[in-house]
């Protein structure tokens, strides 16, 4: 177990004992014989505290302390987070924008980035895959399969 | 009989094909592509089923699945990567021939071995799966219980990773599907005043984000460079003989994948790791293992598509998926108003008979389009991934969003890709985490209606059938935990 085991570990308690807390506030109406809604979640808030302190509490092996934690990768982790933080854009972007402007925009950036060289021809590039891109997806789910897709100012 | 037959044979068209031709490309470039898996494949492809009908869903999704565990077959020869887990054990010798100059050759036997080992398994499928379902009907919900419960514990306790990892996966997985309205009397639990978790949490929303968006994150993180690949089509040399002096090395493959498939928590993952072991062992030449024989592609490539059809029996006989795939597979069923379990055969026989010959074209159509498009397949491996990502990004998004329309499922699926990133990178495997979402509710019924009809917990102990799953759980839980604390005791702490 590594340190970050230890911190799931008391991330698990933590959400069992709010689990247990939560079912002795529950409403709820009563059936003849039925243990009611209570029983399986008091079961398995239990279960997850218990796993938490399993965590807690495991041996620590000597692969896990040997385990390689030199981040080498510093570029790939910077741009992962770059990822992630344009989905999350591209979500908020979604609710006013619509399907199709933020998902080419989303496109259109991600691809740039996760080029290798980036100067304008990729620039030019990713921009004319985001709008092929775009609307193909948008073709395909709204007109030949009838999904409905977040529009603009939806 | 007439009449199930007639409408399975109206829910034919040419249609039919061509979404299998479709689900089969589409899971042959997931289960190429490193990274992408047949998991993966089938849960961004759930979405696209949605204006179909249940059946044609059911084909596509078919297609993608069996050619999803396929495809692992041609980065495990061409890059010597495995594409899927399912194909960890080919790349032990497929690769090394592949090297050696015989790439075709290498996938000849794995597409052949392939069919092989589907068909197997499909005659185990059709044979044994109606009999399973006569005695699963015969269940009470005692025994449905403990059988949750022994298929959840196995899943926990085998999946790669430490035991107390595995089952907190599963404990977590289960803590989750307790959110929104419970069974029975509907009582909203857990939803902290959150309209839009009364109905709980989605398994589309939560499988991508837990597979496709952190395994995407991870991807870009380790930015793995494409390799040169050298290829060349040169006559396939796969002879009839070679088949039958590889026979009974093909036939034990096949047991092994079938019987890894029907136990929960196993799957093609790692039957294919023990088939090749196996195969090892009884070889008169076990030296040449690792460096590029045969024998070793035909038993790791037999087993693994052996066990698709024999996961698809738990599911379809008794609604308990063995894996990831086949619980996304249910989970595909289900939005078609499809509940797989033992009345499956008595309620909707035709979606059984829809399932074996779905199963079996797409086996074939996978067949024919890796033995044709072989030339093809390095040009799936050079897709840029910069692509590849990007697309898959918004599929994802398109996805989560239209099971409900809900831009509030977009951000769960964020979330879970938060969680299975976490997970990943601390080795916690994500299968029991599925599996305990998909059965917990069937395991909360079943055990409130078994309490409910008896009035005791002693009820799961003193039927026997049921007594006899819980006694196999508690015996493996005790085994491994003495196992691993006996491992860890080995190895000090420094």
């Amino acid at each position: 177990m590594t340190k970050n085991d230890r911190i799931i570990g008391l991330v698990i308690v933590a959400i069992g004992a709010l689990m247990l807390f939560q079912t002795y506030i529950l409403d709820y109406p009563v059936f003849l014989d039925d243990p009611g809604p209570k029983l399986m979640p008091q079961v398995i808030a239990i279960l997850l505290v218990l796993c938490g302190i399993g965590l807690l509490a495991w041996p620590k092996k000597r692969v896990d302390s040997e385990e390689v934690t030199t981040e080498k990768n510093k570029k790939g982790t910077i741009l992962m987070a770059i990822i992630g933080a344009s989905l999350i854009c591209y979500v908020i972007l979604l609710n006013w924008l619509g399907f199709i402007i933020s998902t080419f925009v989303f496109l259109a950036f991600v691809i740039w980035i996760l080029s290798e060289v980036r100067n304008k021809m990729t620039i030019v590039k990713s921009g004319l895959v985001s709008i092929v891109v775009t609307m193909s997806i948008y073709l395909i789910f709204v007109e030949a399969l009838g999904i409905l897709l977040p529009r603009f100012l939806g | 009989m007439g009449d199930v037959l007639s409408t399975v044979m109206n829910s034919f068209s040419a249609m039919t094909f061509i979404l299998l031709f479709f689900g089969v490309i589409v899971g042959l470039i997931f289960g190429s592509i490193p990274g992408l898996t047949a998991t993966m494949g089938v849960a961004l492809f759930i979405p696209v089923t949605f204006s179909l009908d249940p059946a044609s869903g059911l084909f596509l999704l078919l297609g993608v699945y069996v050619g999803g565990i396929s495809g692992g077959l041609v980065a495990a020869t061409l890059l010597g990567i495995p594409g899927t887990p399912s194909s960890i054990a080919t790349t032990f010798d497929a690769f090394p021939m592949s090297k050696n100059g015989e790439p075709a050759r290498a996938l000849g036997i794995g597409i052949i071995a392939s069919l092989i080992g589907g068909v197997l398994s499909f005659v185990v499928l059709v044979t044994i799966a109606p009999v399973i379902s006569k005695m699963a009907v015969k269940m009470g919900p005692a025994e449905y219980f403990s059988l949750t419960f022994f298929a959840l514990m196995l899943i926990s306790i085998l999946s790669k990773g430490n035991m107390i990892k595995g089952i907190s996966a599963g404990v977590i997985g289960i803590a989750l599907s307790l959110i929104g309205f419970a069974p029975i009397d509907g009582t909203a639990r857990f939803t902290f005043g959150n309209i839009n978790l009364k109905s709980g949490i989605d398994l589309l929303p939560l499988i991508m984000g837990l597979f496709a968006i952190s395994q995407i994150l991870i991807e870009v993180q380790s930015e793995t460079k494409k390799e040169s690949i050298l290829f060349k089509v040169r006559g396939l040399g796969v002879s009839i003989k070679e088949i039958i002096a590889n026979g009974w090395n093909i036939i034990r493959s096949s047991l092994i994948g079938i019987g890894f498939g029907i136990l929960p928590g196993m799957g093609s993952g790692a039957s294919n790791i023990v088939a090749y072991a196996q195969a090892k062992q009884a070889s008169k030449t076990p030296e040449k293992f690792g460096k590029g024989t045969p024998e070793g592609i035909w038993a790791a490539e037999t087993a693994n598509n052996a066990s698709v059809g024999g996961a698809l029996i738990p599911l379809i006989t008794l609604g308990i998926p063995g894996d990831t795939v086949t619980a996304i597979l249910l989970g595909g069923f289900m939005i078609h108003g499809i509940q797989p379990g033992p009345l499956l055969f008595k309620t909707n026989p035709d979606i059984i008979y829809i399932v074996y010959i779905g199963f079996a074209l797409a086996m074939l159509i996978t067949f024919f389009v890796m033995m044709f498009g072989m030339k093809l397949f390095p040009h799936i491996l050079r897709i840029p991934p910069k692509f590849l990502y990007s697309f898959l990004l918004v599929m994802t998004v398109v996805g989560a969003y239209s099971t409900n329309y809900s831009i509030f499922d977009i951000w769960v699926m964020l979330l879970f890709g938060v969680i299975g990133y976490i997970m990943m990178k601390n080795d916690y495997p994500i299968a029991p985490l599925i599996l305990g979402f998909v059965l917990g509710p069937l395991c909360e019924q079943y055990l409130r209606r078994a309490l409910m009809s008896s009035g005791s917990v002693m009820e799961f102990f003193t039927r026997p059938v049921s007594a006899i799953f819980l006694l196999i759980a508690l015996v493996l839980f005790i085994y491994t935990l003495y196992k691993e604390i006996s491992g860890a005791k080995k190895q000090p702490a420094v």
